[in-house]
């Protein structure tokens, strides 16, 4: 009986102390981590909607099961009302590659359509950005100097959080192509495309993508993303060249590519040749057998020209010094300088000026803008007339000393812009219960 | 009198030479008649830039004046049995791998390069001269010999007999030092964009 206490209290008074005084202060870690987690997942960033705003719809009118869950996001409808093509923009696949949200929101906040329709979502992983990437260590947040004060920003993770869907299975199994992948993939929104209406929920998500592209008549549509500078494929467009014959796959069950009525890889090529004399961009093709990526399922599942474009983004290079907040906003890194000089690296990166915030949202806005131009020159009854803050505006204001994304944001608490003010968040959110 | 001056300007406009415009300097541009045959040389996206910027220039007709075939055994078949009817006068190699879709369309560059030099093989078997060109930015990988691109430069570069090349992609002078080495004629094209006009002077119909 007494060797039994032994075992549970301990031998002494002390040491029993010594176990609370360890309990508590785990406690304490643990509340405090508690805390940290709760605010960066209910975090809600807040934005001033253009003018040209016609509609609101959310995921969840596409597929109504997204209801209620952390993976539903808004998508902002501006319709000019003159007849022309329709644009598809996808902001925040992967929330880890933030220049892709900060160009959403400065087309949300800036855009002008004089022809056509733009669709824009800021956020399509709302559940991947309220967490970290597990394992490793870096900043929740982000900071945006304007003239009403810093902005702050989410960073987030590649994958939905695994508090929304959970367990991962063994291997991952991209349906229809019933390709494998890895486990963790079944998380990553840009690897469950086509999705599926009764899958999980980041299939869901998935799945209503394409149907906003196929229910919305999409002609244009364009995926935002980052690449690390040690991936081939940074600074790219990415378009098919085949796309899958749907009827002989309905048939027979058999994935055979053709070549497709309209190219968007000759877009891709033709837009990358042209904003070269800007910046760096080059253009590849599509690989047809692999599956789950936007560049290659929204051409196989809907009828729209698609396009996916990278940044390089160093913040998610493996190899840099710590990972703080400067380095996600300025991007200067020294060990990638050294790789770099030794021809490693698929970018021409230079230390001193880095890859700053402005200048990988700069190019997304200028690559979306190249492509939708070049598609309506292509395809003149595809053509949109659409304006927003290009890469050169962004470029001269900086080279003035002003933070040229801060410069093109609005400020939700003026007045004037109330009502025009949005908060970004899983569910409708009323913007006074916020600011 | 002032529409005359007009008229005057236009027509003088049309009678310079392209390369005024096209910003092209190095050896002068040599000629081959219709006919002529495109290709990868890595299975990058550059032999389609290159007939998008043929097809932009509204002068050529594909499977007419010209051909595309990038994939390895098609290719090899192609120059046997020319689609377009009649033998090739010219083959023209654009070179660049992919980043994205070697690997995972199951071609290595092993692969890639074992049928590059069966097509070499052939066209020197057929009298096909070799056009080396060069349109796709940074896809080098200067002082790596290991890079396929640059391996794939080793390849075809000294067997062509005219090389034209993206001046951003010879900033090391690479081109120029094989130029100099196998006497090959280099001509250097500033913007990807002047292909579509300098392919008018190249090709003749």
């Amino acid at each position: 009986m007494s060797a039994k206490k032994h075992v549970i209290w301990g031998s002494t008074p002390g040491r029993f102390a010594g176990k609370i005084i360890i309990l508590v202060i785990a406690c304490v870690f643990a509340a405090i981590a508690g805390y940290e987690f709760w605010t960066l997942r209910h975090y809600k960033e807040v934005i001033v909607v253009s003018e040209d705003l016609t509609e609101v719809k959310w995921f969840s009118d596409y597929v109504p099961s997204l209801k209620g869950t952390w993976l539903d996001t808004p998508v902002f409808i501006f319709d000019s009302g003159v007849e022309g093509g329709t644009v598809f923009v996808n902001g925040c696949p992967h929330p880890y590659e933030p220049a892709s949200t900060v160009a959403a929101y400065l087309m949300l906040e800036n855009i002008k359509v004089d022809k056509g329709k733009v669709i824009i979502v800021p956020r399509a992983n709302y559940s991947g950005s309220t967490e970290g990437m597990l394992g490793d260590a870096y900043p929740m947040f982000f900071h945006v100097d304007t003239d009403f004060g810093p902005v702050k920003f989410r960073i987030g993770d590649r994958y939905a959080n695994p508090l929304d869907q959970w367990p991962d299975p063994y291997t991952y199994v991209n349906y229809p192509s019933g390709q494998n992948l890895a486990y963790q993939d079944i998380r990553n929104l840009n690897r469950t495309y086509p999705g599926r209406e009764n899958g999980t929920i980041t299939e869901r998500a998935a799945y209503a993508v394409m149907e906003i592209i196929r229910q919305e008549g999409v002609d244009i549509a364009i995926d935002m993303h980052e690449a690390e500078i040690l991936y081939p494929v940074t600074s790219t467009y990415v378009a098919p060249a085949k796309v899958l014959d749907r009827e002989h796959f309905e048939e027979t069950g058999e994935m055979v590519y053709v070549e497709p009525e309209k190219s968007s890889l000759d877009i891709a090529m033709m837009a990358a040749m042209n904003i070269g004399n800007t910046f760096f961009m080059k253009s590849e093709a599509s690989p047809n057998t692999l599956h789950g990526l936007s560049h290659r399922e929204w051409a196989d599942w809907s009828d729209a020209l698609t396009f996916l474009m990278e940044t390089p983004e160093i913040f998610i290079d493996k190899i840099t010094g710590p990972r703080t907040e400067a380095l996600m906003t300025e991007g200067k890194d020294h060990f990638l300088q050294v790789v770099t000089d030794k021809g490693l690296t698929y970018f021409p990166y230079e230390e001193d000026f880095g890859t700053p915030l402005w200048y990988r949202a700069g190019r997304h806005l200028s690559g979306a803008l190249e492509v939708i131009n070049w598609a309506g020159v292509f395809y003149p009854e595809m053509e949109v007339i659409v304006s927003w803050p290009t890469y050169t505006e962004l470029e001269a204001l900086e080279n003035q000393g002003i933070d040229s994304v801060g410069a093109f944001l609005h400020d939700p608490n003026d007045p004037a812009n109330r009502d025009r003010a949005y908060v970004i968040y899983h569910k409708p959110v009323d913007v006074d219960d916020v600011l | 009198m002032k529409k005359g001056v007009v008229v005057l300007f236009f027509l003088i406009l049309a009678l310079v030479p392209v390369q005024l415009f096209a910003a092209v300097s190095g050896d002068p541009i040599k000629n081959y008649d219709c006919p002529f045959l495109l290709t990868s040389a890595g299975q990058g996206p550059g032999s389609k830039q290159l007939r998008l910027l043929i097809n932009l220039s509204k002068a050529f007709t594909l499977e007419k004046d010209f051909f595309l075939e990038d994939e390895p055994l098609p290719r090899l078949a192609e120059i046997d049995n020319p689609i377009v009817g009649e033998p090739y006068t010219v083959l023209v190699m654009v070179i660049g791998t992919t980043d994205k879709g070697l690997g995972a369309s199951g071609i290595t560059i092993e692969d890639e390069i074992n049928n590059l030099k069966e097509v070499i093989a052939k066209a020197q078997s057929k009298n096909l001269p070799i056009v080396a060109v060069s349109i796709e930015q940074d896809k080098r990988k200067p002082g790596i010999p290991t890079n396929g691109n640059e391996r794939i430069i080793d390849l075809v570069c000294p067997v062509s007999e005219w090389m034209v090349v993206l001046k951003a992609n010879n900033t090391d002078g690479r081109f120029t030092e094989i130029s100099q080495k196998y006497g090959i004629p280099l001509t250097i094209v500033d913007s990807a964009m002047d292909f579509s006009n300098l392919c008018k002077e190249i090709f003749i119909k």
